[in-house]
């Protein structure tokens, strides 16, 4: 046993440890290591961009090695499959274009605030030779500026592996599995952070900006076209020595969707109170906080507290106004707010109990310190802007200490606790309205959750009926466009690279299933058929291509192709119109019917 | 000719409630004290009686046909809606606006019966009725709520001497001439608008109280008449047209005047900005993908669109009437509604800018006098040009209502004057557009695909 590995046996909770300093801490960032060279990576430290991945993590596996971290289909997964490639296309999509018409704005420009959410803006002195802000959110968006541990993550496979994440985040690499750092990661855009200028403001949403849904973390997660495999089906974990399993958390894993519930839970409400705390704070320096100031062609001026309820209505309700009139509506039947008087966005109050455990006095101050800010937003609509910043800011630092007492990562549910959250979760929330939002939230932890009960309940069956017709009618599963946008991403790559790709039958969906099963697992050295064995063949050969061509120059040749992109917008379209005609069509009392008889089948 | 080309029935289906059903006045509002009517010295100098007082069978309960002389008690009981305002609140749903209102935790709480704020519209007079006036709420709107407090005027008004008297003796002993067409509609304004103290606004529409919308004409064609209409026809035969165009005028004055006192109120009594100024529809409706559209007026996306209700035809009114300020007025509200549409709209320059028009309106109201009689051929054409002004210019539900409702009244008031003017296929598409404003079953909001109809079938139509 060498030195370090004795170490870290001596002191297994180190990683826990400084995730748990990170999160008292309060900070969006992983644990800053001070490494030696240039200091601490997450405020130093380039970001290469996708095209520095592009060569390994397009490859698909050699087929040696058995023992896989990775699935090196990663890149591939991500260009062709996964929205967040062409986040910032969408800016120069005929959808984007409208939006800059009607704001008139330029929404490329950084003043604009869109460029925070649709690309990684980072400063030029952060931007390595590959990045590209046209590259949309890719990899190290998520997983941290690659410029310190890049060579050593492949050049040094062995050493690399045998790190704890707490070593790698010192050298800039995300812990992704930790569920509290992820959802920081995806709540920041998803919800919005202000301090980091990502607001989509009320006129956003009204020049054509599709609404933002709402975000629970494990069900986002799913909606990826996942190019992670989860970290108890990780073949290298399985095999892995004890202490790195251990450093990994391998003897949590089976609570990780439950773990990001719980993320989802009291992080989703500070990610709500920090936003509106911000943009109600009018001493702050920072102007990026209110995109508001840069559409000027409107008047409006820059006297915040005159422009409040302006500015409210981008974190005020959606729902709350926006829904058709009906008679006898079950929104008459009365919430905690005063009627007319606009409140918060509802679904980031909808998992707080869950994430609170039995803690019944926590649930107290909880719901004494959010009374507070309902008596805010009563007062008068949108409310007095100091009294709506010191009532969420004193939400967002109770969340903050709710957090730091509740470690999520490490977290191990038994199967009784996990019942016993599901029968929390469908417990009906009693008097008031429950909206979609906070009802999709609502379903996506129970599907997160029981997908991780073992054995499974005798009634089984009946269960995943009830939770087909819950994803249906809440939008859960991945977005319909995914294959259609893999077509058309597919023609273009063949129209640059003069190949012919992915024509063998079975392979596009070869590439569909790659995304979250290995090559070998989908296409496995022993095909059982000829078919099997020539999409294998496309599949290979596709990757190949896209590795040598997948990079900048595709970029740029979708850009400046007018017609992709206009189908590109039509696509995506027709995904949001599905999404908010189920939303207009929800119907509480069914909601809660159902519910009721989830309950009723959890109980065995 | 008494031909009722319209039935103009489909304001019950404005409401929130259940009166879906024909001839029906919406009994929908909150608010009392009619403006004209003096409450101001009168209702405290005088006492009211109660309806009790009108109703001996030798007086107003004769018991005859509905808006038969003598028989104005037995009609108002038996026909009109103002009886039931009170009965209104004591319904299941009364008590959960109030519930809601109040922010009440149960609804066994909720006394919309006994609640000032309710009373005010739905009954005589709460306040006189505290000073312990013979006021019985049972009875809802009863007589003296338009005629006025009866206590000096009761034991004369029958008289010989009270037939020689001059409006403003009467007037003096608290009775409120109801031949005048302004102060009449004022009267009605006093509930079916609102005033400061009679507000419905945003806070109780959200509560569950319907939204009040006023138009003289289509009311008073919705209102069993305890007087003789028939008479009032022949005398004036374009009663409907003036009902119309003073209605226009005279409710956009009251909606001025209440507008004007919500942007200055005090903080933290009233709101702002005041929802119920804005366009319901363009905030309450399912989100759609909003689709490219052309820039909306120099509002800012997603700034709130003022509501079209009050606004839109008191122009075209004004120009009926015959003053020469249509102009002036149009480009007052125009600005108005500019201020109105920004997003954090000023409320010291709305209070000015709606106080000022309300005041020009009142100059031309006092300007008009007596307004002529003119012939068929120019209401027919004012027909014509009604239906031009909509062609010309989409927009709300509200605006495409109001439009509606004019072409209806001009079109009955060229009919009235000579029936020759008829022309039955433009008075059938006139009534199928009727279809298209009016809410679907389950609905409490047009569905944008029916207001598109009705601007469809309006581009459609060719008067002659």
């Amino acid at each position: 046993m060498n030195k370090l590995t004795w170490l870290r046996q001596a002191f297994p909770a180190g990683a826990i440890a400084a995730t748990l300093l990170a999160i008292c801490l309060g900070d969006a960032e992983p644990a800053h290591g001070q490494a030696k060279d240039g200091g601490d990576p997450w405020k130093t430290a380039k970001f290469l961009g996708a095209g520095a991945c592009m060569k390994c993590h397009a490859s698909g596996p050699s087929g040696n090695d058995t023992d896989d971290l990775v699935l090196l289909t990663e890149f591939a997964t991500w260009r062709m499959l996964d929205r967040h490639s062409l986040a910032y296309l969408a800016l120069e999509s005929p959808r984007g274009k409208q939006i800059g018409e009607a704001l008139k704005l330029d929404v490329t420009k950084a003043e604009t605030g869109c460029l925070a959410c649709h690309t990684m803006n980072f400063p030029k002195d952060r931007q390595g030779d590959n990045f590209s802000i046209k590259d949309g959110v890719s990899c190290d968006g998520c997983h941290g500026p690659a410029e310190r541990w890049l060579t050593p993550h492949f050049a040094q496979k062995n050493e690399w592996r045998a790190k704890t994440p707490a070593e790698k985040e010192a050298l800039g690499m995300r812990d992704l599995r930790d569920p509290a750092k992820r959802a920081t990661v995806c709540l920041s855009c998803h919800q919005g952070d202000a301090a980091e200028g990502k607001v989509v403001t009320h006129a956003m949403f009204a020049a054509g900006h599709p609404p933002l849904r709402p975000v629970e973390v494990a069900g986002l997660s799913a909606c990826l076209p996942t190019h992670w495999r989860e970290l108890k089906d990780v073949p290298y974990f399985q095999k892995a020595p004890a202490d790195i399993r251990r450093a990994n958390r391998l003897d949590t894993a089976t609570s990780a969707q439950a773990q990001l519930v719980r993320a989802s839970s009291l992080l989703g409400l500070r990610g709500e109170m920090n936003l509106i705390a911000a943009r109600a704070d009018f001493a702050a320096k920072d102007k990026a906080r209110w995109p508001e100031l840069a559409m000027t062609a409107f008047g409006g001026g820059d006297d915040l507290k005159q422009r409040w309820p302006e500015l409210a209505l981008a974190h005020t309700d959606c729902l709350g106004c926006h829904h058709d009139l009906k008679r006898n509506s079950p929104r008459l039947r009365g919430f905690e707010g005063r009627p007319g008087r606009p409140q918060v966005q509802r679904w980031p109050l909808a998992l707080v109990r869950q994430g609170l455990g039995a803690d019944q006095a926590e649930a107290g101050n909880f719901q004494q310190a959010f009374g507070l800010l309902v008596q805010a937003l009563n007062d008068r609509p949108f409310g007095d802007p100091e009294a709506v910043a010191k009532c969420t800011r004193d939400l967002a630092l109770w969340a903050d200490k709710q957090v730091a007492a509740r470690p999520l990562a490490g977290l191990q549910f038994s199967r009784e606790e996990l019942l016993q959250q599901l029968q929390n979760l469908c417990t009906p929330p009693g008097r008031g309205y429950v909206d979609y939002e906070s009802a999709r939230q609502i379903v996506s932890a129970v599907r997160a959750i029981y997908g991780e009960l073992n054995p499974k309940p005798a009634q089984d069956a009946e269960i995943r009926k009830l939770l087909a017709s819950f994803e249906a009618d809440f939008d859960l599963r991945p977005e319909g466009g995914r294959r259609q946008r893999l077509i058309l991403l597919k023609d273009r790559l063949e129209k640059l690279s003069g190949a012919k790709l992915l024509n063998a039958p079975k392979a596009l969906e070869g590439v569909e299933l790659i995304a979250n099963r290995g090559l070998l697992e989908t296409f496995p050295k022993k095909p059982d058929s000829p078919e099997t064995l020539a999409a294998g063949t496309a599949v290979r050969n596709y990757l190949d291509t896209l590795r040598g061509q997948g990079g900048q120059d595709f970029t740029d040749a979708l850009l400046k192709d007018r017609e992709f992109l206009e189908a590109l917008t039509k696509i995506n379209d027709q995904e949001t119109e599905d999404s908010l005609r189920k939303t207009g069509n929800y119907d509480l009392d069914a909601f809660q019917q159902r519910l009721a008889a989830m309950q009723k089948l959890l109980a065995e | 000719m008494n031909q009722t080309l319209f039935g103009r029935l489909f304001l019950g289906a404005f409401t929130a409630g259940s009166l879906f059903l024909g001839l029906s006045l919406e009994p929908t509002a909150g608010r009392a004290q009619p403006e004209a009517a003096p409450r101001e010295p009168a209702a405290q100098k005088f006492a009211f009686l109660g309806a009790a007082s009108c109703s001996s069978t030798a007086c107003h309960n004769n018991g005859g046909l509905a808006g038969s002389p003598r028989s104005e008690y037995t009609t108002w009981m038996l026909r009109d809606r103002h009886v039931r305002a009170y009965d209104a609140l004591l319904t299941e749903r009364s008590k959960r606006i109030v519930m809601n209102y109040r922010g009440l935790k149960d609804i066994k709480d909720a006394h919309p019966e006994k609640d000032l704020t309710c009373l005010q519209c739905h009954a005589l007079d709460p306040l006189a009725a505290q000073q312990g006036h013979r006021i019985a709420y049972e009875d809802g709107v009863s007589c003296e709520r338009c005629h006025g407090p009866a206590e000096k005027w009761i034991g004369v008004h029958h008289t010989r001497a009270w037939q020689t008297k001059t409006p403003q003796e009467k007037a003096a002993l608290g009775f409120v001439p109801p031949q005048d067409t302004v102060t009449r509609i004022q009267s009605c304004a006093g509930c079916h608008v609102g005033t400061p103290e009679l507000d419905v606004n945003h806070d109780l529409i959200a509560a569950g109280h319907p939204r009040l919308l006023f138009e003289y004409s289509s009311f008073l064609a919705n209102m069993p008449p305890h007087w003789d209409i028939k008479a009032d026809k022949r005398r004036t035969p374009d009663l409907e047209a003036r009902a119309w165009s003073l209605g226009q005028i005279v409710s956009a004055q009251e909606a001025l005047n209440l507008l004007a006192h919500r942007a200055k109120a005090d903080p933290a009594q009233g709101t702002w900005p005041e929802f119920a100024e804005y366009d319901c529809y363009s905030c309450h409706s399912a989100l759609k993908l909003v689709q490219p559209r052309a820039a909306d007026a120099g509002r800012a996306p997603g700034a709130a669109a003022p509501n079209d209700w009050y606004w839109t035809l008191v122009p075209q009114a004004l120009q009926l009437a015959g003053s020469p300020e249509a102009g002036a007025v149009r480009t007052a509200l125009h600005d108005l509604r500019q201020e109105l549409g920004q997003a954090a709209p000023d409320r010291d320059k709305v209070a000015q800018q709606a106080r000022g028009a309300s005041e020009q309106l009142g100059r031309c109201l006092a300007n008009l006098g007596k307004l002529p009689l003119r012939e068929a051929a120019s209401y027919r054409a004012a027909f014509a040009d009604m239906v031009k002004e909509g062609q010309k210019q989409q927009g709300s539900w509200d605006r495409a209502c109001q439009l509606h409702l004019g072409m209806m009244a001009l079109y009955q008031a060229a009919v009235d004057v000579d029936p020759a003017h008829h022309q039955p296929d433009v008075a059938r598409q006139v009534r199928e557009m009727n279809q298209k404003v009016r809410f679907r079953s389950g609905y409490d909001g047009p569905r944008p695909e029916d207001v598109a109809d009705f601007w469809l079938k309006l581009s459609k139509l060719a008067p002659r």
